[in-house]
């Protein structure tokens, strides 16, 4: 009676001594766990946290490989798993693992494609395993089991797979896959923070680019507002001034002429109508001038490139008439391609050469020289254009000033012009980032150097 | 009553403003005379011309090609010898900063070319009638005229 006593008693301390150990094993993986969730609070680094995860499932798992990975959904498909951090991979198995379709054959491939834990726990003999290619894999890298366990978020969306992988042929226990869960459930909710936090980097991102863009509009509105500003005043310093003179005219010659009217004095009469219209004909292409100059800026901003060769022909092509009345040559050099708005660029070559024109000498056919360089300004490639001709010139102490509105150098009854000429130029090229400077001697021609930059700001 | 400044100078550079000028000269007695240049440069070079006698009053336009009225008005001033001969500014403004601008470099008057024709004939009559001592009397009555 005793020995079977005995027996018990035995077997009683071996079962009590089995499982006081399978207490304190059951107590240290919670103190693991407890252990790794303080250090998850605590962690920066989200790289950190998840090499974090995989030892401890390792640890939990008694395993001697772990993967954790991430799902990158696909639209109308469940997507593909991205690896985001291995214990026990070598680099090159870090590599060929790096992205798990549903159709791979893996542990975490059956996993995505059930929704659910996959537990193989021989792949020596793992039915659905045998036809796949990577089989040899596993087995040559002395893989014989593996579990997948998906990771979900607390809406129930699937964020991802977590996998430990075994020496030998293994079935991990329902204990073990009980913690498991647990960890599961913290990788779940970190992948969740990273990606909550991507996205509202990302939409940080998206607002910061946004507000650029709109900081750049509203400069851009601002020099938009000065230029027109800038139009208004000069509108209102022409209207007040300028455009007065023809005005006043019209009235003194208007008054005269009804005055001789009235003492029917008919013989002035003629002189008076001539002069009014010449007035009114003169202030009619002053308010075209202005309006020219001032909707410059309402002009199609569209740039492209421009053949100023091509530009020159056209104006000679414009100017044929006059050009043949004074016997005029334009002497061009070969000239580049360069980025800019193609009627402008015309206006602008159109108001020197019809300038240059102009102001020829009486008694010498006017020569107008074109040349062109390239040279590079603040490593940037600009075109420098020169046009000269062999005109009346004038004084050099006006080089500056010639560009301004209403500027003349010379007496509007021998010359005829607006005085807008030069300041739409200078417009123009202002408008095309460039300069113009104006060089002049009396009675020596003038010649005035146009830089432009080859490319436009878009 | 008799003109006691009888030469008149205008500088401009608008061909129907120096003939009005010259026809409301010519108008007021047969010994008036009008002289005309178009610009500073020619002011000068006429001024300088021993052949030609001094005019009695200076008639300005601002805006002149090559030197503009301004100049000639600040030239004037300084000069030993033409500092004694009035000079009025004429133009189409009638605006503040230039009527300033016109006093505070010296001119004796400021003058906007007038609208009607008879207007400027009676301003011109009575700069050329007044005694030599009062240049600018009864020309009070005319919008024109631009009083410091």
């Amino acid at each position: 009676m005793l020995e079977p006593q005995l027996l018990d008693d035995n077997s009683l301390i071996a079962e009590s001594k089995s499982s006081k150990e399978q207490l304190e094993a059951e107590l240290a993986d919670a103190r693991l766990l407890h252990r790794l969730s303080i250090e998850l609070i605590q962690e920066d680094g989200t790289a950190g946290l998840y090499k974090k995860i995989v030892e401890a499932a390792v640890a939990l798992m008694r395993s001697q490989y772990a993967s954790m990975q991430m799902l990158y959904p696909d639209p109308g498909n469940i997507g593909k798993l991205k690896l985001l951090a291995s214990s026990g991979f070598s680099p090159e198995a870090e590599k060929f693992w790096e992205w798990v379709y549903k159709h791979t054959g893996s542990s975490c491939g059956a996993a995505l494609r059930a929704e659910q834990r996959v537990v193989i726990p021989n792949f020596a003999t793992c039915e659905f395993m045998q036809d796949m290619p990577t089989l040899p894999i596993f087995l040559s890298a002395g893989i014989y089991a593996a579990q997948s366990t998906p990771l979900y978020s607390r809406s129930g969306k699937l964020l991802g797979m977590i996998s430990t992988h075994w020496s030998q042929p293994h079935t991990p226990p329902e204990r073990h896959l009980n913690l498991l869960d647990i960890l599961a459930r913290q990788a779940a909710d970190l992948i969740e923070r990273s990606q909550t936090a991507d996205a509202l980097r990302e939409s940080e991102e998206e607002l910061r680019a946004l507000a650029n863009q709109l900081e750049e509009k509203v400069s851009d509105r601002t020099r938009e507002l000065q230029r027109s500003n800038e139009d208004l005043l000069q509108f209102a310093h022409v209207a007040s001034h300028d455009l007065k003179e023809p005005v006043r005219k019209i009235k003194t010659f208007g008054l005269r002429l009804q005055d001789a009217l009235d003492r029917q004095t008919i013989e002035n009469c003629k002189v008076y109508t001539e002069k009014i219209l010449e007035s009114a004909n003169r202030m009619a292409s002053m308010i075209e001038g202005v309006l020219t100059y001032s909707s410059l800026n309402a002009v199609d901003q569209r740039i492209e490139t421009v053949n100023l060769n091509e530009i020159i022909d056209e104006i000679k092509c414009d100017l044929e008439l006059l050009m043949q009345q004074k016997n005029a040559v334009i002497e061009c050099n070969t000239l580049p391609c360069i980025e800019g708005i193609q009627v402008l660029i015309h206006q602008l070559l159109y108001n020197l050469v019809n300038n240059s024109l102009k102001f020829a000498k009486q008694h010498e056919a006017p020569v107008i020289k074109i040349s062109a360089e390239t040279q590079m300004i603040e490593s940037s490639p600009y075109a420098k254009l020169m046009v000269s001709d062999n005109g009346i010139g004038f004084d050099s102490v006006h080089n500056a000033e010639i560009f301004n509105t209403f500027t003349r150098l010379h007496s509007k009854t021998k010359y005829d012009g607006t005085g807008l000429g030069l300041s739409l130029a200078r417009k123009i090229v202002q408008r095309h980032h460039g300069t113009i400077e104006a060089f002049g001697e009396k009675n020596q021609g003038a010649t005035f150097i146009i830089t432009l930059p080859m490319k436009q700001p878009h | 009553m008799t003109p006691c400044r009888t030469r008149f100078l205008l500088a401009d550079d608008d061909v129907d403003d120096l003939s009005l000028f010259c026809e409301a000269v010519c108008g007021i007695a047969p010994m008036m005379e009008c002289l005309t240049v178009e610009n500073g440069y020619e002011l000068f070079d006429l001024l300088s011309n021993e052949d030609i006698s001094r005019p009695d009053l200076i008639f300005l336009d601002i805006n002149m090609p090559s030197m503009n009225g301004w100049e000639c008005l600040k030239k004037l001033r300084i000069s030993p010898t033409y500092n004694v001969i009035p000079a009025i500014i004429y133009s189409t403004s009638s605006a503040k900063k230039d009527i300033d601008m016109a006093y505070n470099l010296g001119a004796s008057l400021f003058l906007t070319k007038p609208e009607d024709f008879r207007e400027l004939c009676s301003i011109l009559e009575i700069l050329a009638k007044n005694p030599p001592d009062s240049l600018l009397g009864g020309l009070n009555q005319f919008q024109n005229i631009k009083l410091n």
